[in-house]
């Protein structure tokens, strides 16, 4: 990728020089960016209807993308308050289960939750729900199905992508892959990462050709 | 068919495919939908047999039993018998068609005589029936006037219903000709829901009034 991204923006020495470093913080603010797009960017919301052009579950090639990033784990409920922290590593949750028989516990917003707690047709004994909020999920009920526990599902951040490397007798960067990190993308995808990154050269340096490049195949694909 | 292959049915029809865990229609909201869609389809074939047969009456098929039902009360002779449900308002007592009593050891009794409201106010007047326990019901609970201890009996009784609405695995009592008025009740009532505007903001104000 640091390649590619490199010979993209320095064809010659004239218009522009990427670090490593430059790299580093760019194409991982180019996957920050692009799997936000993917997750349903909010400049796509069309008024009073939040659906964007692209969004996390739109169809099977989008959660193939994201593939490398929905993981699964087991919550702990604190049973006295019904709250569950987010996992470390949580970006944007893909659904919850019962910790048994993966029955739904749903999430509503906060809005919703006098209407779902007092429901005579769905009771939340049968039919819990979970809030979000800053310490996390919160569950009613508190022990959701009778459990302590609920299984998540959910995309994790995107780990950070390192061209790493050491320094050679003349001063030049030399590719060290014990310490470089790859991205765990798919190839396709990589591809529309490093756009995303280049757009940011393009401005950092003020080069049109750059930023045009990105933008068009950003807005009309390959 | 079970209540819950019905209620699949039904949600597949509404969402056009497997509902997502979003749904609102959800399988306890559809079920209670579904109670008043067994009484629509009821009515509905009441009105065919009218206008086939110049009578009117629900068809047997629509009838489900209830057995080991408990038997309370008894001042003034008067037991009473919590049913399973509202029997249904059709005709003046078709709703419900048959009550029997069991003993401890199984064996049954005649049906009883069921009343009228009308029925009800002068048959304390009238010679008793030999042999024949008479009751009525109002609303859930069917009475029957007796001076014999009852409560050492449990109740049979037959009526109108769908089957037992809180057993979701329990097979839907319901003829298949007569299934699809039930789904084009519920097709009307959901799909109504459906299309109602939300109220996505948390605004202190109504959507709908606001738009």
């Amino acid at each position: 990728m640091y390649n590619i991204w490199l010979f993209a923006i320095d064809k010659n020495l004239q218009q522009g020089y990427g670090s490593p470093d430059n790299f580093y913080v760019t194409i991982n603010q180019g996957q920050r960016s692009y799997l936000d797009y993917l997750l349903g960017e909010y400049q796509q919301y069309q008024v009073q209807r939040p659906i964007p052009v692209v969004s996390f579950g739109g169809n099977e090639r989008i959660r193939d993308s994201l593939a490398p990033l929905i993981y699964g784990a087991v919550l702990p409920i604190t049973p006295t308050t019904g709250i569950s922290s987010f996992p470390s590593d949580y970006e944007y949750v893909d659904n919850m289960w019962s910790i048994y028989g993966n029955y739904n516990i749903r999430f509503i917003q906060q809005d919703r939750l006098d209407s779902f707690i007092h429901s005579g047709i769905d009771p939340v004994i049968d039919n819990p729900v979970y809030l979000i909020q800053h310490e996390g999920f919160h569950f009613f009920p508190d022990r959701p199905y009778g459990d302590n526990q609920a299984k998540l599902s959910y995309v994790r951040n995107a780990p950070s992508i390192v061209w790493g490397y050491v320094l050679d007798s003349n001063g030049i960067e030399r590719y060290n892959p014990a310490t470089s990190q790859n991205p765990v993308w798919s190839d396709t995808d990589c591809l529309q990462i490093i756009i995303r990154a280049l757009a940011l050269v393009g401005v950092n340096l003020q080069f049109g050709t750059v930023l045009q490049y990105s933008q068009e195949i950003k807005q009309r694909g390959q | 068919m079970t209540r819950k292959q019905y209620i699949e049915q039904i949600r597949r029809l509404i969402y056009g495919g497997q509902p997502s865990d979003d749904a609102e229609i959800s399988v306890g909201l559809v079920n209670q939908w579904l109670n008043q869609a067994i009484g629509v389809a009821a009515k509905q074939n009441y009105k065919d047999n009218y206008s086939l047969d110049g009578i009117g009456y629900v068809s047997n098929s629509f009838y489900s039993k209830f057995t080991g039902i408990a038997i309370t009360g008894g001042s003034n002779f008067l037991w009473s018998i919590s049913l399973p449900q509202i029997p249904l308002g059709i005709g003046a007592q078709d709703g419900l068609s048959t009550l029997q009593l069991v003993d401890s050891d199984g064996r049954i009794t005649q049906p009883f005589v069921l009343l009228t409201e009308n029925q009800k106010t002068y048959f304390d007047s009238m010679r008793p029936i030999p042999n024949k326990v008479l009751g009525y019901y109002e609303g859930k609970t069917l009475y029957a006037k007796s001076t014999l201890v009852l409560s050492q009996y449990t109740a049979n009784v037959t009526m109108v219903s769908g089957g037992l609405s809180t057993d979701l695995t329990s097979t839907l009592i319901i003829p298949d000709d007569y299934i699809p008025v039930m789904t084009e009740y519920l097709k009307q009532q959901l799909l109504f829901e459906r299309m109602q505007p939300v109220d996505v903001q948390q605004d202190g104000m109504d959507a709908v009034k606001t738009t």
